[in-house]
């Protein structure tokens, strides 16, 4: 990549650029401007309003600055960026260090046919991207395919080591290939049906109505007796048949205030997925996947599949009686400001996907695994570790804790209110019982898999390839108890595992089993192999990992 | 020594280590296969407990200019005493810290430079047990505060790639030891390609 700076024909955005920008300025602006407004009808004064057209000249310059100084090219093996006026940056990122590349069209830009993309390399941080807003949506998905097929022939090509003296001959040569393996397959799509229903059962809007409408009258009659307020809510949403007479003035208006707004916050979460997800595809693009989705804006973004870290599927509360989850895909290095940092490092592969189904589609992102028998085993199965009994009374005991805390500081307050909330304690311990249940941590095939959550339940699969870090932690409880956690890092975010409460000795000994098959170097070298410089090319895959199991 | 109880690391079976104990030879060169690296477990330099025994009185700076400052002005009327009172009390709470905290965690803390991987041990209240395989590191810092070179001490920092961005740090580290220990550790992270 030396010398190709030279001869790289740099270009410029669409000078659409320039409208975008100055409407996200203006969307910026429009708060202060209206507090400003506020202000000067009091007092008016000519020179706040000269500054105020000093400063929109000023920025309306800068942004022209900006656009004119920022290009971007391809060379022969990297992708070029510059920009800034003031403090100037430029970026060369070689293919082979692309992470991803995403395009994705809000609901204006594609009224406008534009389009922004969003380059994403493996190291985490803001400098970690190129963002090009806004470009043709023609020659974004253009320079996108150009991309993704840059970036997979220089992996291909670097996977010898010599492939650098070598890199422009076995790169000509392996394109064609390149070219028929990328023609995408189908993996998963979704209809609005289903969308609607992932959206229906999203968040916890729709478990407050259940409440409301199912379990209140016994609530109220053990629980909120002589509290107005929740009397109010609770007694009228409760028992409509028997309430009509004696419901009071405050009770009919929340009925008639918080049960529609719930309702609609619900309908807007149901509207939401479906727009957002509208179309959702999921397709095989070589190695890597491909997602397309959303009605108005749309996202169409390559999943790295070699930079996965983790799977991660996440049952909520809603989704457990039908069985359905959200599966994630932890990557390394996703930047921040991307999608995929708005989950914390997460991106969502299906939004929504029977647990039955999850196995089957393990393999898609990590080829080499082979979980269908492991993943619908019964915990009782033995092929799972999990905590001893006993670990529900530490559960129970931390809880126990924990909600004695608030109790104490509502005792300090509202004392007949903190009596009333030792009827909860029970369910807390029943919840204990059923946590400590759920919880439970499996290696097979070289991967880990771990499971929690008793009401909400989330299970990761990690391949043991690509642990980081690994360690035992104790806090004071579990010390008491003889236990403690096992902590599985990873390199992407979020990406980490806890399993809490196996038994010490257990928990060191899985510690100790799944670094003893990390690929291990220095054991080479003891042996009298090769010395230090011997290369592990690609130590990262799992398929290059000799398994223990 | 203060009166640090072993009772934290009773499940360890860990031989009580010699005080003055240096990790590596500080001129040799740390040779990969060298037997300096057997897998005992290293404690920190004693020292490190006045570091941090230190460190929790100037913590204590910030909050008790802070509550002096709001007592003062915001709660009572100006009384001397009070606000004396409120400027002793972070001290008194950072001295009384200070007193007990900084032996039992200097007793719990060792680190060990296994064949395959690094392995911290430490922790009080709540117990910690790393496990770092070499491949795993991507760089190894050491640095040194004003403080630390004062009382003659430095610290390594282990960088994985983990992506919760944590990074391991051995404190109390003799300036040679810290230096040795670092040398070693980023040779055999070396050995693999990074991420």
């Amino acid at each position: 990549m030396s010398s190709a700076a030279a001869n790289v024909t740099l270009r410029r955005l669409h000078p659409a650029s320039l409208l975008f920008h100055w409407f996200a300025l203006a969307r910026q602006l429009v708060f202060p401007l209206v507090l400003l407004a506020l202000q000067l009808r009091r007092d008016r004064t000519d020179w706040v309003i000269y500054a105020l057209a000093g400063v929109v000249v000023l920025l309306v310059i800068g942004s022209i600055a900006r656009y004119l100084s920022t290009r971007f090219g391809l060379s022969e093996d990297a992708l070029h960026y510059r920009s800034g006026v003031l403090s100037r940056q430029s970026r060369v990122i070689p293919f082979g260090r692309i992470q991803s590349v995403n395009v994705q069209q809000s609901a204006l830009q594609r009224v406008l046919a534009m389009g922004e993309m969003r380059v994403e390399t493996a190291t985490t941080g803001s400098s970690a991207e190129v963002t090009l807003r806004v470009l043709r949506w023609r020659d974004a998905q253009m320079l996108r395919e150009q991309l993704v097929r840059e970036r997979r022939s220089a992996l291909a090509s670097s996977a010898p080591i010599v492939a650098e003296a070598v890199g422009a001959t076995a790169r000509a040569a392996s394109a064609p290939v390149e070219e028929v393996e990328a023609t995408p397959s189908m993996i998963a799509s979704l209809d609005v049906e289903q969308l609607m229903v992932a959206g229906g059962t999203s968040n916890n809007v729709g478990v407050l109505l259940a409440l409301l409408f199912s379990g209140c009258e016994r609530i109220r009659s053990s629980f909120f007796d002589d509290l107005d307020l929740a009397n109010g809510i609770v007694g009228s949403v409760g028992s409509v048949s028997s309430a009509i007479g004696g419901v009071s003035a405050l009770a009919l208006f929340l009925l008639l205030l918080v049960v529609p707004l719930l309702v609609a916050s619900w309908l807007v979460s149901v509207g939401g997925s479906v727009v957002r997800y509208y179309g959702f595809t999921l397709e095989r693009v070589g190695r890597d996947l491909r997602r397309r989705h959303g009605l108005f804006s749309r996202v169409e973004a390559s999943v790295p599949v070699q930079r996965a870290q983790a799977l991660r599927f996440h049952q909520s509360v809603l989704r457990r009686p039908f069985d359905l989850g959200e599966l994630h895909l932890v990557s390394a290095g996703a930047s921040r400001g991307g999608e995929a940092a708005a989950s914390g490092g997460r991106q969502v592969l299906l939004p929504i996907l029977k647990r039955a189904s999850l196995a089957a589609f393990v393999p898609e992102v990590f080829p080499a695994a082979s979980l269908e028998r492991v993943l619908t085993a019964p915990m009782r199965d033995g092929l799972w570790r999990r905590p001893r009994p006993i670990a529900a009374a530490r559960i129970a005991l931390d809880s126990t804790i924990s909600w004695g805390m608030v109790m104490a500081l509502v005792m300090w307050w509202r004392p007949e209110w903190a009596l009333r909330m030792l009827w909860l304690l029970p369910l807390l311990w029943v919840l204990a019982v059923v946590r400590r249940r759920a919880r439970g941590l499996l290696m097979a095939n070289g991967y880990v898999v771990v499971r929690a959550g008793g009401v909400a339940r989330t299970t990761m699969i990690l391949p043991e390839a690509k642990l980081q870090l690994v360690e035992v932690r104790q806090g004071p409880l579990q010390r008491l108890f003889g236990m403690a956690s096992l902590r599985l890092t990873t390199a992407g975010t979020g990406g980490d595992a806890d399993m809490v409460d196996l038994p010490l000795a257990e928990a060191r000994s899985v510690q100790e089993d799944l670094v003893s098959r990390l690929p291990n170097v220095v054991r080479h070298a003891r042996a009298g192999t090769a010395a230090a410089t011997r290369p592990i090319v690609r130590s990262l895959m799992p398929e290059s990992v000799p398994h223990g199991v | 020594m203060t009166d640090a109880p072993a009772a934290a690391l009773d499940d360890n079976a860990r031989e009580p280590m010699d005080d003055e104990r240096t990790a590596f030879g500080a001129h040799e060169s740390p040779d990969l296969l060298a037997p300096a690296f057997d897998d005992t477990p290293r404690a920190l330099a004693p020292r490190v407990q006045l570091w941090w025994r230190i460190g929790f009185l100037l913590n204590a700076v910030v909050p008790s200019m802070a509550l002096g400052v709001l007592t003062w002005f915001a709660f009572f009327d100006r009384s001397v005493p009070h606000t004396a009172a409120a400027v002793a009390l972070p001290w008194i709470i950072a001295g009384l810290v200070g007193l007990r905290i900084p032996g039992r965690r200097y007793a719990a803390w060792r680190y060990r430079v296994t064949p395959d991987a690094l392995r911290l041990d430490r922790g009080v209240m709540f117990r910690v047990e790393s496990v770092v395989p070499y491949t795993r590191i991507q760089h190894v810092d050491t640095e040194q505060g004003p403080l630390e070179r004062m009382l003659g001490l430095s610290h390594v920092t282990v960088h994985t790639a983990s992506g919760s961005g944590s990074s391991l740090t051995i404190p109390g580290l003799t300036p040679e030891d810290g230096h040795a220990l670092r040398e070693h550790l980023a040779m055999l992270a070396g050995v693999v390609e990074p991420l």
